[in-house]
């Protein structure tokens, strides 16, 4: 049920319960899917099918070392050396670096589309990775894309809270971790009573200081889960499942669809559409501020309740660093 | 730099309009043109009070009205041509009585139609008691306040700054009249502004630089006829005119003193005794009564750009018939102020110097007027510092004239001295007063005696402020 419909038997009294029953089947719902077998799984069996059918119907064995020669350009030495392709077959595994993605997809004969399904459904991940010194126009483009979500969520800030950042926040720019981090932090149950009229801690890890850095200029492997959670802080609350999914597009990620998973099995994307959905039934023709305060309340019961549930996969908001201020607090 | 908040609150509210309309699909942007429009009108408005609540201008303004002036073309030829070329600020200079404000006030009022604003301001005082006063000056926004400004030295420049940029937006001539001081710290700031300034002062100005100097002298011998004319309200006697003739070369022909005399005779009073005081001979010429006497010799230590009349009879309990003979007389001056609903009562210079010799006001001659201020300055505690300053220049002006003040009113002045610690004089770096610096010493010194000595004077002011309470 949707909560309108809801909504039109319960009245708008019980409203925030209504709110809170909806998310928790939400997450019931995708966390019991997520125990089911990968969809993304069964497409990779039927590429693999498809090979064999292709390659005179051969058996699996066969056709694991015909991939294996493939792949790498020799007999495999070993039984076990075709074991790995057997476990991403099964879906036990999967490639542990693009590279070995772009070889099996070529040695499957995956079409453009096809291997990009590989690295985007299959392995959750960017089509692209970047370095310095590698940057090209694609890089350009995405990175403008970035610039401009960032510039946009710095000039969302409150003049009350500016004057509280560094230098009186006259240079946001040096300030977006800061905001980034604490902002992120009001996304978590545990940041219920936090005064939102003012800037949290500061952020002190080091190696989260680089890692964000690094992040924010696109370079090196940025999972899809981290993309998304940096996509909604930094344009909270003019978010919709259109835009976000325009955006994953566009920095080389699979947009949003609710039949994929991520890695490990777990349906973020259902979650996270059918979180977006329930905003916008509840929040369209309200105020920004009072839609940023809906995102933050319901988001931090979803963590809660996910967190009872010991899932950390689907806590969109939840990342490492923010576990040592948990754990500080 | 010091940020505006208001400011930047709008430009946040306006970065969050264009969000809104960007992401118009998202469930804050904005839904339908109406919604659109209603966020931008108020946007409009906000930014409408924001830059209304900014502006700077002169609150009240001179209104010159039409008066008895005769000849002295040159002189406003002379301003004129000062002006026009540039070279101002104009300075008229001479001895006192001589007709430099009445030259002023006529340029004023001649040339009304070609300025936007005009400010009319007796120098009492130095600039910054001048242009500090938000009573005399006032200015739109722009109020004094401790907190934000400080000394009343930063508040001033602030105010001049302002009043450069409503000098840049407006015509503007500023007359300051009676400007008698040697140097001012605050003096070429003053003389930049850019508007007309018209300044009287009875020094040789040669001293201030920057600025040209107008000797003002008598009048000529061919505007004299016209002169008494004018006063006398016809075409006097011969007799009349042969008295006059006599005057003239027993005054060199002073214009004030011309001026009264022709009134006096006019009104028909006795004939003056002959006297070696310019100050008998001045008051002589009328028959004064006790209680008119009493006004001459109060308002003689009232500050030059004079007091309110509701004030005025408020703390004096002067008599309405006492005041308008000599209002008829030419001695007080009487000014409409508010449209007509009040006036402001002052003495020409030469004549408050005049009446304070011949009438010598003492702090035992004048204590009903000190006893009224005192009523009114024991509620200070109550008041704002803006309503208190509407009584600052005459408290002043009490301490400038009675600096011993008697041991039998102290505790009248201990009122008007808590007062002055109110309004935060004490913390003035350069006091107006060293004499009370004195006094304070002194008084600092008994009550130390008197009490264990532990507690300073304002301690003491503090808690019987408390106990009052």
């Amino acid at each position: 049920m949707t909560f309108a419909e809801i909504r039109g038997t319960c009245g708008v009294k019980n409203g925030e319960q209504d709110i809170e029953r909806i998310l928790a089947d939400l997450a019931e719902e995708c966390l019991e899917l997520g125990k089911k077998e990968r969809p993304e799984k069964r497409w990779l069996e039927q590429m693999y099918d498809r090979f064999r059918a292709a390659n005179g119907n051969m058996g699996k064995g066969a056709a694991d070392a015909l991939l294996y020669r493939r792949m790498y350009g020799a007999e495999p030495a070993k039984p076990s050396d075709t074991l790995k392709i057997r476990y991403w077959r099964t879906g036990r595994h999967l490639p542990v670096s693009r590279e070995q993605c772009g070889r099996l997809g070529k040695a499957l004969e995956l079409s453009g589309e096809e291997s990009v399904f590989l690295i985007q459904g299959c392995c959750d991940r960017c089509d692209r990775v970047f370095e310095a010194g590698e940057e090209d126009a694609e890089y350009r483009e995405r990175l403008a894309l970035l610039e401009e979500l960032k510039r946009e969520y710095l000039e969302k800030v409150h003049p009350a809270l500016q004057r509280q950042l560094y230098h009186s926040g006259t240079d946001l720019s040096r300030s977006l971790r800061h905001l980034y981090y604490t902002d992120a932090g009001s996304y978590l149950h545990f940041r219920e009573t936090e005064n939102r009229g003012s800037v949290g801690r500061h952020i002190s890890s080091i190696n989260y200081t680089s890692e964000f850095g690094r992040q924010m200029k696109l370079y090196g492997e940025i999972p899809r889960k981290t993309m998304i959670r940096h996509l909604l802080i930094f344009a909270s609350p003019f978010v919709n499942e259109k835009r976000v999914s325009a955006w994953l597009k566009r920095l080389g990620y699979l947009g949003l669809d609710k039949d994929h998973t991520q890695t490990d099995g777990s349906c973020l994307d259902r979650l996270l559409l059918g979180y977006l959905r329930l905003y916008e039934e509840c929040c369209t023709g309200k105020e920004p501020e009072e839609c940023r305060i809906w995102l933050r309340r319901s988001s931090r019961f979803l963590d809660g309740y996910l967190e009872e549930r010991k899932n950390a996969s689907l806590r969109l908001f939840y990342f490492k660093a923010l576990k040592y201020w948990e754990e500080a607090e | 730099m010091k940020k505006d908040m208001e400011r930047e609150l709008l430009n946040w509210r306006k970065r969050e309009f264009r969000l809104r309309k960007k992401y118009w699909d998202t469930p804050c942007g904005f839904q339908g043109r109406r919604e659109k429009r209603r966020c931008l009108e108020e946007l409009f408005r906000a930014e409408k009070e924001y830059w209304k609540k900014k502006e700077h201008r002169l609150e009240t303004c001179w209104e010159p009205e039409e008066e008895v002036f005769v000849g002295r073309e040159k002189y406003l030829e002379q301003i004129a041509e000062i002006f026009r070329g540039g070279k101002g600020p104009a300075v008229l200079y001479g001895i006192g009585g001589i007709g430099k404000t009445a030259i002023a006030r006529a340029y004023g009022f001649r040339r009304r139609d070609e300025y936007d604003a005009m400010l009319f301001l007796t120098c009492s005082g130095d600039f910054q008691m001048l242009f500090g006063d938000d009573e005399r000056v006032p200015v739109t926004n722009l109020r004094y306040s401790q907190d934000k400004y400080g000394n009343k030295g930063r508040y001033t420049r602030e105010k001049l700054r302002i009043l450069a940029g409503i000098g840049e937006k407006q015509r503007l001539l500023l007359i300051l009249d009676d400007c008698n001081m040697e140097k001012d710290r605050y003096m070429e700031q003053v003389f930049s502004l850019p508007c007309h300034i018209l300044v009287t002062t009875r020094r040789d100005p040669k001293g201030w630089g920057g600025c040209s100097a107008v000797r003002v002298e008598e009048l000529e011998r061919g505007e004299w006829e016209p002169f008494v004319r004018a006063y006398w309200g016809g075409e006097p006697g011969e007799k009349e005119w042969e008295e006059f003739s006599r005057y003239w070369g027993q005054v060199g022909g002073h214009t004030l003193f011309m001026m009264l005399k022709v009134r006096s005779a006019g009104a028909g009073s006795a004939e003056p005794e002959e006297t070696d005081t310019v100050a008998e001979k001045l008051f002589g010429a009328f028959l004064l009564k006790k209680q008119e006497k009493q006004i001459l010799r109060e308002l003689s230590i009232m500050p030059l750009q004079g007091i309110r009349e509701s004030l005025y009879r408020r703390v004096s309990g002067a008599d309405e018939r006492a005041l308008r003979h000599l209002e008829d007389c030419l001695l007080v001056s009487r000014r409409a102020v508010e449209e007509g609903r009040d006036y402001v009562l002052s003495l020409h210079p030469a004549i408050a110097e005049a009446a304070g010799k011949a009438f010598v006001p003492t702090p035992s001659n004048c204590r009903r007027m000190l006893r009224g201020f005192c009523e009114i300055a024991r509620n200070a505690w109550n008041c704002t510092c803006l309503e208190n300053q509407q009584i600052e220049p005459y408290v002043c002006a009490i301490f400038r004239a009675f600096p011993k003040p008697e041991a039998w009113l102290a505790r009248e002045f201990d009122v008007l001295y808590a007062w002055l610690w109110i309004q935060r004089y004490f913390k003035e770096e350069k006091g107006d007063f060293p004499c009370q610096k004195r006094w304070i010493g002194t008084i600092r010194e008994k009550w130390s005696r008197a009490r264990s000595g532990e507690k300073t004077v304002k301690d003491h002011l503090i808690d019987r402020e408390g106990r009052e309470r």
